[in-house]
């Protein structure tokens, strides 16, 4: 696959650089400027492949401010947090604690996020849990399935599994769903944008 | 040596996907005088979905499990990879992040005790099989068979739990006990592709094929895992025409201890695991 060149993304500075790299490194609980661009994290990153940005030009962004670049790209969302990248860096940068971050403020900035079936399936487990307090995979994969349009990939092992008794047809529920309310308000009093992209 | 108490947190996969790991491993505990008692009322961990867009969400969605294993006053054992590193996650963050235990404390009127310890059932396993009256708990043999030995990346967890034990070798041990025979390979901590299995099997499906190739190319003849999402994932993106059986640890285990259940469990498996067990003549 063909990467982005990031030494063709316009370097943009408004004021507010130093800011956004503080605030990124606080969510992650980590220090960008420690790296040194070894490119260990990418070279070892089995997703790779499929990224527009490789995670050293995602942390390189970030050292130069440009966070509003890097909250733009694939890769923080094809990353599954597999720590592979982290275990691996020679400075001990949690490289995964800081897609992590850039996740979020990519929710919170409203960006357009570019993967939109891997935002869509975090969204219908987010609502499984959101409804029961469990999640109910068969519940979640259905609405994805609907959701993505793509109702017949799958559906042989769908069945397969549904035959083992691995795919449950009523969801549990938990019992004491004040308290998971009193959880989900809390947090949906703190959140400004997410909404935006449901 | 006495007995040990335990709270217990399923989770979601081993109450649905997984329920055989589910049956198995409360037979081992049984057996090795692990006593469970299951949380009273569980709630999903967050996974790695809430995890990736909610983070501290998904903290406060541990914590609430967390609080109920501490007014049962006992330890948690938690068997599910991805469980195990969210509440670890959590355990850790209210243990020694102020504005995580002040906010959660908030919204759950409680607090963490800092002794309160998430265990995962390979941290108990070699030790507890190494001692008396334990150790002679192994009925039958796996003698013949060979095996890799599949931890998966949460297994190997990320740089934040580096305060709990690391797991590898606690698999192998088990697996030499019951005579099984070791392969090498490098991709022990390899990643399965997660959830993206859903979201984008495109990914996904070259990585399972290239995971099973590895095992087809170190002469196994199953892969042998702590994970259940690595088990389904493993199962159900590889190619028809090449691929091994996939166990879990504790169905080994609890076959090795004499259950008689181990062929409803087997049968649940997508890839069938009864022909290789037909030709090694183990029953």
């Amino acid at each position: 696959m063909q990467k982005s060149d990031p030494t063709e993304i316009p370097i943009r500075n408004d004021g507010k650089e130093k800011q956004l790299v503080k605030i990124t490194n606080h969510l992650a609980r980590q220090n960008v400027s420690l790296c040194w661009q070894c490119l260990t994290c990418s070279g070892g990153c089995p997703f790779a492949d499929h990224m527009d940005l490789l995670p050293n030009q995602v942390i390189r962004l970030v050292q130069l401010g440009q966070v509003k670049e890097a909250i733009k790209c694939k890769t923080i969302w094809i990353c599954v947090g597999c720590h592979t990248c982290s275990t691996n860096c020679p400075n001990s940068i949690d490289i995964g604690a800081i897609m992590d971050a850039l996740r979020q403020l990519a929710i919170r900035y409203g960006v357009a996020i570019p993967e939109k079936d891997i935002f869509r399936f975090h969204k219908y487990i987010f609502g499984s849990i959101q409804r029961s307090g469990r999640l109910n995979k068969l519940e979640a994969m259905i609405q994805f399935k609907l959701g993505t349009g793509r109702v017949f990939s799958d559906i042989k092992s769908g069945i397969k599994m549904l035959n083992r008794g691995k795919l449950e047809l009523i969801p549990q529920k938990i019992k004491d769903t004040g308290e998971l309310d009193r959880i989900l308000t809390h947090y949906d009093k703190r959140r400004r944008s997410f909404k935006a992209h449901e | 040596m006495s007995e040990i108490n335990l709270a217990y947190y399923p989770g979601c996969t081993l109450s649905s996907t997984a329920k055989e790991i589910d049956i198995a491993l409360h037979q081992v505990c049984n057996t090795l005088d692990i006593r469970l008692t299951e949380l009273p009322d569980w709630n999903c961990c967050g996974s790695s979905s809430i995890h990736a867009i909610r983070p501290q969400l998904a903290v406060s969605l541990a914590a609430r499990n967390l609080f109920q294993a501490q007014s049962l006053g006992q330890d948690l054992l938690v068997m599910c990879a991805g469980c195990s590193n969210r509440l670890r996650v959590a355990s850790n963050r209210l243990s020694n992040d102020s504005t995580t235990r002040r906010v959660n404390q908030e919204i759950l009127n409680n607090q963490l005790d800092k002794d309160l310890k998430v265990h995962h059932l390979l941290d108990l396993l070699p030790k507890r099989l190494n001692q008396k009256p334990w150790a002679d708990a192994l009925e039958k043999k796996l003698n013949g068979l060979s095996y890799v030995p599949y931890y998966g990346c949460l297994l190997a967890s990320p740089p934040e739990l580096n305060n709990y034990p690391k797991l590898y070798g606690s698999m192998e041990s088990v697996m030499n006990r019951l005579g099984a025979e070791q392969r090498a390979w490098g991709y022990h901590a390899k990643c399965c592709g997660s959830f993206l299995s859903i979201a984008r099997p495109d990914i996904v499906e070259p990585m399972v094929a290239d995971i099973m190739n590895n095992a087809f190319m170190a002469g196994a003849e199953c892969i042998v895992t702590a994970c259940a999402m690595c088990q389904l994932n493993l199962e159900l993106r590889s190619k028809a025409n090449k691929q091994v059986p996939i166990f879990s640890i504790v169905e080994l285990l609890a076959y090795g201890m004499g259950s008689s259940d181990w062929q409803n469990w087997f049968s649940k498996h997508l890839i069938d695991p009864l022909p290789l067990f037909e030709n090694k003549r183990l029953n």
